[in-house]
């Protein structure tokens, strides 16, 4: 199906289909990133899992800085800006779906902390300590054979992009408007969630799976060394979530919301 | 970069000095050399510039990180040169932010360790001479430029430099923040950098970058950035 006047469209019923998704999603999201009651302001999710728990991959001390001080940080930066706006109480991704409504004056401000924000809320959903491979009957699985021939070509692909990014940035496995699956990367806290007239119609999408390649999400432990932060993240990565999402950009897809 | 600055640059010209001849081939005659660049010493030990930096992070920076950007800029170099030599104009431009990447990161990580020197060595000593009263000129006072600095630093996005910079005109100050490792070129010239990376001071200061934009000072070498002037 042809979108090609409504990714932003699609990208808010995506968003706000997080509000009110089915059951099987829903009981995988955790209840704090459901949409805050109205003129509240944004507040830290908890993690499902211990600061430890994705050793030896991920170590405690950066999982700890990275959620507790950078994390927070957007939220606390976020809020300040949004105070007194229309905007509070809006669900993250709803915001950053709708950068172009913030006044120009808050908008770089909105987009580098609602960006972390949301970047940060959706990668701690993305690992877990209990890691099972993506089963190869499944439809992500599926889907990532046919856009890349291989799982295997898949993860060399996301490595390459993870590694070459030129700076603080990220590298997504996104679903776009036409529902193929796309490795993309973008820079400091732009999100694939904030559309084509913000990140390009080549980036735009919905994230199934995404890795914070700033160096605070892995110095500590890795150094300069990227490439084997990015071969660690294989190992904690939640493909049950990412299914989720998967099937979810899909379902939209097939029934949108006009 | 003017040959004035590279004549009084010396760690700048071993960074890029040439190295041994490479093999020639026979019928590339007209072909672009190459300058292999270097890793350039520090001129003070890896721990010199504590407590405002660590040992640790100095010879990570040093060793790991600039040592990175030399050696992905030699290959750069060399496939923009089979490009050229090959006469594929798309291949040697499609190679350009890698080039700005790791011969900026060389460039930038080059004027940074020599724009740093211990106390015992003039590390934080305001500068006095032209430079002093240019920055007088332009801001009113030191302590104002380095609040201007401090300011342009915590603005920056991600990873990039803060650079006082000259505008190669009309010789004015400038504070100008640069990405990534996009280098001071063009209508500027470098005076002074901090490298506001991550890695910069991640090990030593965590998430608490106003600190490091603080202690830093204690360490800047203000006469090479004095003798940088034009």
């Amino acid at each position: 199906m042809q979108f090609a006047n409504l990714t932003l469209g699609w990208m808010l019923s995506l968003a706000q289909s997080r509000l009110g998704v089915g059951p099987l999603v829903q009981s995988k999201l955790d209840a704090t990133t459901a949409a805050p009651t109205p003129h509240t302001a944004f507040t830290l999710p908890p993690l499902d899992y211990s600061y430890a728990a994705l050793e030896p991959h991920f170590d405690e001390e950066t999982m700890r800085i990275h959620h507790t001080k950078h994390h927070q940080t957007y939220i606390t930066n976020l809020n300040a800006a949004l105070q007194g706006t229309p905007f509070v109480g809006l669900h993250i991704d709803d915001l950053v779906a709708r950068l172009s409504e913030v006044p120009a004056e808050l908008s770089g401000k909105v987009r580098n902390q609602g960006g972390g924000h949301a970047n940060h809320s959706f990668f701690w959903k993305n690992l877990t300590p209990n890691a099972t491979a993506l089963a190869e009957g499944s439809p992500l699985h599926k889907g990532i054979e046919q856009a890349f021939g291989s799982f295997e070509v898949f993860q060399q692909t996301f490595e390459k992009a993870a590694t070459s990014v030129f700076g603080s940035g990220w590298a997504w496995l996104v679903v776009q408007e036409d529902g193929e699956l796309k490795v993309v990367t973008t820079l400091n806290q732009f999100s694939p969630l904030m559309g084509a007239g913000v990140v390009g119609k080549g980036v735009a999408g919905f994230p199934v799976i995404g890795l914070d390649v700033w160096e605070h999400a892995y110095y500590l432990k890795y150094r300069n060394v990227r490439p084997e932060y990015i071969k660690a993240y294989w190992h904690v990565v939640n493909w049950d979530f990412a299914s989720d999402r998967y099937m979810e950009a899909r379902s939209s897809i097939a029934h949108p919301e006009l | 970069m003017s040959t004035s600055m590279l004549r009084n640059n010396i760690a700048l010209r071993a960074a890029l000095r040439t190295a041994a001849p490479q093999a020639t081939k026979a019928f590339s005659t007209t072909a672009p050399t190459r300058a292999l660049a270097t890793l350039p010493d520090l001129p003070y030990d890896y721990g010199a510039l504590e407590p405002a930096i660590s040992g640790r992070i100095m010879e990570l920076h040093h060793t790991k990180h600039h040592q990175t950007y030399v050696t992905n800029y030699n290959t750069v170099q060399s496939q923009i040169t089979d490009a050229l030599s090959a006469g594929d104009t798309a291949a040697a431009i499609a190679l350009q932010p890698a080039l700005t990447f790791h011969g900026g990161g060389n460039l930038n990580h080059t004027l940074f360790f020599e724009n740093l020197a211990p106390k015992n060595q003039g590390g934080g000593q305001p500068p006095s001479g032209p430079l002093a009263k240019s920055i007088e000129t332009h801001y009113g006072s030191f302590e104002k430029m380095k609040t201007q600095f401090v300011a342009a630093l915590a603005g920056i996005q991600g990873s990039g430099w803060a650079w006082l910079v000259q505008d190669n005109e009309t010789g004015a100050l400038g504070i100008r923040q640069y990405a990534n490792q996009d280098p001071v070129v063009g209508k500027f010239s470098p005076l002074l950098g901090i490298d506001a990376w991550e890695h910069a001071y991640y090990l030593q200061y965590e998430n608490r970058k106003a600190e490091y934009f603080k202690e830093i000072w204690g360490v800047i070498n203000w006469k090479v950035a004095e003798a940088r002037m034009k």
